[in-house]
């Protein structure tokens, strides 16, 4: 077989630049884009970003007055150790008059690791108009309330 | 003989223990690091993390010490079996240490990064310090003068480089991935601190990554070593790992960009889905895969040869697995399927899947060109077996399957073609590539054959002292191969020479193979045919 033609060093030089440059301009785009902002409370996608916001700081005050008969519920979470670190995404929202179905996916950060893909999830959030008011009445299970007799405490 | 295997023997065992102890002096090591560097505070799982710390550190540390002081006593003169033990298991060592500790300390670097200085910093700090040491003593004991082992001398600095290598790549095909999702797949976020520390954690990999390569590469000189192992580490990963990424990464993105069907709505959730991961393996496995293309001129004749087949070879098994898509598709278009949506995608794939690799596998085997033969009996005889083999499977399926319908109760609604068409598509592809492959074997072996030393014909003379004469004539003779074993018998007379010389011809004329013939006294020759 004939020896093999060394190609252009600038087809090299080209590819890296066009990677770095990627990188360059990921990095600007994201650090340009704002915040993520805060939703209406009045709708279905605003309570749940101040549910999750509640839920993450341990304000269990805030987090049950967002919750269907939430004034008896407690965090059944005990054992999640990144509570905090959740990042929320939002995919779907299909929402009617009086209830809406909104799809997140959940995702853990990995501390630096990156021979591990991030653990994320998809779950859903359903909510429905009480009252004038969309109040969570299933919360995906890394971020829920329980009620004392799903928590067990009461036979 | 003996001694030498219960040297060997005994080398085996010293080693093995050391590097044993090493592992476990490391475990030891880093969990101790850690165990100080976190609060003092002491609870029943604490007290047992700190007695497994204490007893693999204060255990095997002088241990070890007392074992390197034995073996290197034994490394001065060592055989080269010894000294090839001794560099499998430094190598062994080094490679362990570094891929712990390297790991360790990106991951540490990337988490300060991200701003979220996890719980476990002081596990981290633990083992980059503890396994960073016994790499370093590692590496330090095996490029000291004094112990540098005879066979094997460069193992240790190819494979940290073949190891640095790889993780540079997988790391730019992550931050290049992370990139092109936060550019073009934007994600709604709600709640969560945004994706630039992820970012910014894979570009930290990737930097890490690339100085622990390019220390290899450079500064050890790995890319100087011209021995044949280390020459095919580098064509193996840098060359062809790197073609087999960016060929079927560039088979996944024209699989995005062909419209088929027509509906552009279809291919923006392709590229939602598999674009960023198509486009970075593509970007990433070409820029790797140019610079060692480049890197190989030079090296033995060998790496090229085998480099190229080894990318024909790749591209060859596109080719083949995309016509089988392509037969498929278009035989479920004739089936008419109940889900419209498979054969479409089976049939984009599967064009995707030709296209790349008949490029490559014209560019890289030159299917029209001469070759020399000899060079690549391996690969066709590889290729015809490897590709009758899966042709057999496929067959063995079709007919399993044919059966099934035949003798079971198969519902009316299951269509035969559509029940077969995905293992037809590979018989069809792979018996194709299988009988190609075998003509050329063929051809080959034809065009070798002349070439055989059995083709020449022999004559073996025995004859006495003085026959010189008689050999110049005969050795004028074409596709003879005269040999003279000389008899003891007193020479001929000279001019005997030209009837001797004619009654020989004579004697090949009426045999065809070779010939053993021995001379009397008399001038007489006895002639023998020979296999």
């Amino acid at each position: 077989m004939t020896s093999i033609s060394v190609p252009a060093k600038g087809a090299l030089i080209t590819l890296v630049a066009v990677s770095v440059g990627l990188i360059i301009l990921a990095a600007i785009v994201v650090s340009l884009r704002p915040a993520p902002p805060l939703r209406d409370a009045d709708t279905p996608v605003g309570v749940i970003q101040r549910y999750v916001l509640a839920y993450q700081s341990a304000d269990l005050a805030t987090a049950q007055g967002l919750v269907e008969n939430g004034k008896d519920k407690q965090d059944c979470n005990y054992y999640e150790p990144q509570k905090a670190s959740a990042q929320v995404n939002l995919l779907r929202e299909v929402t009617t008059d009086r209830s809406s179905t909104i799809t997140v996916s959940i995702t853990y950060a990995t501390d630096g690791a990156l021979l591990i893909d991030p653990f994320e999830a998809q779950e859903n959030f359903e909510l429905a108009k009480i009252d004038g008011a969309w109040l969570i009445t299933t919360a995906p299970w890394q971020m829920s309330l329980c009620t004392k007799e799903e928590l067990g405490l009461t036979p | 003989m003996s001694t030498r295997t219960a040297s060997a023997l005994r080398a085996l065992i010293l080693h093995g223990l050391l590097m044993l102890l090493l592992l476990l002096l490391g475990t030891g090591l880093s969990l101790l690091i850690s165990m100080g560097l976190s609060a003092p505070a002491v609870n029943d799982d604490r007290q047992l993390l700190l007695a497994t710390a204490l007893a693999f550190t204060i255990i095997p540390g002088p241990l070890v010490w007392a074992l390197w002081l034995w073996i290197r006593k034994k490394l001065l003169n060592s055989e080269p079996t010894e000294a090839a033990i001794w560099s499998l298991q430094g190598s062994a060592v080094y490679l362990i240490a570094l891929v712990i500790s390297s790991t360790a300390v990106l991951q540490l670097l990337g988490s300060l990064i991200g701003g979220g200085a996890s719980q476990g910093w002081q596990d981290q700090v633990g083992l980059v310090l503890g396994w960073g040491a016994i790499g370093l003593w590692q590496f330090k004991m095996l490029t000291t003068p004094k112990y540098v082992p005879s066979e094997l001398p460069h193992l240790a600095v190819t494979l940290g480089n073949a190891y640095a290598l790889v993780l540079a790549g997988y790391s730019l095909v992550v931050a290049l991935r992370t990139a092109l999702e936060l550019v073009f797949v934007p994600q709604a976020i709600l709640v969560g601190q945004g994706p630039l520390p992820r970012l910014l954690g894979a570009v930290i990999w990737v930097l890490g990554a690339s100085i622990l390569w390019l220390w290899h590469w450079k500064m050890l000189q790995v890319q100087k070593l011209r021995d044949i192992f280390a020459s095919f580490v580098v064509m193996l990963l840098g060359v062809a790992l790197a073609a087999l990424t960016a060929l079927l990464a560039a088979a996944a993105t024209l699989n995005i960009i062909i419209p088929l069907p027509w509906d552009f709505t279809a291919m923006g959730e392709r590229f939602a889905s598999f674009g960023p991961l198509a486009i970075s393996a593509l970007l990433t496995g070409a820029i790797f895969w140019m610079y060692h293309h480049g890197q190989l001129a030079g090296r033995s004749p060998l790496v090229t040869r085998v480099s190229r087949q080894i990318i024909s070879g790749i591209s060859l098994a596109m080719l083949a697995s995309g016509l089988g898509m392509v037969v498929n598709a278009l035989l479920a278009s004739i089936s008419s399927p109940l889900n419209t949506d498979t054969a479409p995608a089976v049939l984009r794939t599967g064009i995707a899947l030709v296209l790349v690799g008949t490029v490559f596998w014209v560019k890289y085997f030159q299917p029209g060109a001469r070759v020399e033969p000899e060079s690549r009996r391996v690969y066709l005889v590889l290729f015809f077996g490897v590709s009758a083999v899966v042709a057999l499977v496929a067959l063995l399926i079709v007919g399993y399957r044919v059966f099934e319908m035949l003798v079971g109760a198969a519902s009316p609604a299951l269509n035969m073609l559509d029940y077969i068409r995905a293992p037809l598509g590979w018989l069809l592809a792979t018996v194709g590539v299988s009988a190609y492959h075998f003509a050329l074997w063929k051809s080959d072996r034809e065009k070798l054959t002349p070439l055989e030393p059995e083709a020449r014909r022999r004559l073996i003379l025995v004859a006495p002292q003085g026959s010189e004469q008689l050999l110049s004539a005969l050795q004028l003779t074409e596709g003879l191969e005269v040999r003279w074993i000389v008899s003891s018998h007193p020479p001929l007379p000279e001019e005997w020479g030209d009837e001797l010389t004619n009654r020989l011809l004579e004697a090949l004329a009426t045999h065809s193979g070779s010939l053993l013939a021995v001379a009397d006294e008399q001038g007489q020759f006895n002639f023998t045919p020979l296999a």
